[in-house]
């Protein structure tokens, strides 16, 4: 993700723009979602962020990564636009957060009372409502890894932080996650 | 990455299943849960992930630990469903991109 401006004609921008970057408007649109957790703000948010790609294309470099330089770019607009009028808790209750579970064993936290056969059973609407409910930096690692399928680097170019930073965040989001499943099943009839 | 291994991970099971997770001892369970993430993750070395495969295949708590954490990124994966795009989006987008060009 290089920085240095490329020289490109306007032809080629509008190419690179057409070819590289408007497949991934659906891909986009539900990074966009599940960050504001609202369909106008996605689209609000997603416009915003092709604009800004379209003024800034010559900063992509041709043969990289067009969906971790997009996510870059939206994960940005969203943190700098979109955060404070949603009702994610504050930067103050994220860093407490992860204070706690910075303080926490690693291995002590990995024992929960989930099974394979209870997660199985599990309903999309649970496992959604249980990912949806995390703060929003947690939700974003787990999206980034299991859905989108990117790579600890990758993750780490679009948010900005280190790879450790990248493992460990992932790590209490997972264990937060299978908390909030594991109230579910507890709570249900089941 | 996780396919990669099940080969190995099925021979390693016959030929570790003589060893238990007590004559392992708890040092090899915490490094086993360490390193399980990344092996789940694919982003560990190859000589981590033969670890994580060898100690599982005896040990049935850190087996328990990395099913539960391999079905819940199954789930996610699974169960979180995509939204359409809204038809009128690429639209939206190209009469902007239309309107900045011709401010510049
Ligand atoms: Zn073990």
């Amino acid at each position: 993700m290089s920085n240095l401006a490329q020289p490109y004609s306007e032809k080629e921008k509008n190419q690179i723009f057409n070819e590289s970057f408007m497949p991934l408007l659906t891909a986009a649109y539900n990074f966009a979602f599940r960050l504001t957790l609202d369909e106008d703000d996605a689209k609000d948010l997603v416009q915003d962020t092709y604009l800004k790609a379209f003024r800034f294309i010559e900063s992509f470099q041709k043969g990289t990564n067009a969906k971790a330089w997009l996510f870059r770019i939206l994960k940005n607009s969203f943190i700098n636009d979109y955060r404070k009028k949603t009702k994610e808790p504050s930067k103050v209750d994220y860093q407490e957060v992860e204070q706690v579970y910075n303080s926490e064993d690693a291995e002590a936290s990995m024992t929960t009372d989930l099974r394979v056969d209870v997660l199985q059973d599990m309903i999309g609407d649970e496992v959604a409502n249980a990912l949806n409910a995390l703060p929003v930096d947690f939700r974003t690692v787990i999206i980034l890894c299991d859905i989108e399928g990117f790579t600890y680097e990758e993750m780490a170019k679009i948010l900005d932080i280190p790879i450790g930073t990248v493992r460990s965040r992932l790590h209490r989001a997972r264990n937060l996650l299978k908390e909030k499943l594991s109230d579910y099943y507890k709570h249900s009839d089941r | 990455m996780v396919n990669f291994y099940q080969g190995n991970f099925m021979e390693t099971n016959q030929q570790k299943s003589a060893e238990t997770s007590k004559q392992m001892g708890c040092s090899s369970c915490n490094e086993c849960l360490q390193v399980l993430q990344i092996v789940l993750d694919g982003e560990a070395t190859p000589e981590e992930a033969d670890f994580v495969h060898h100690h599982i295949a005896t040990c049935n708590h850190c087996l328990e630990c990395y099913e539960v954490d391999k079905t819940l990124r199954q789930m996610v994966k699974a169960k979180v469903l995509n939204l359409n795009c809204p038809q009128d989006l690429a639209q939206l987008i190209e009469v902007k991109i239309s309107e900045l060009v011709i401010k510049v």
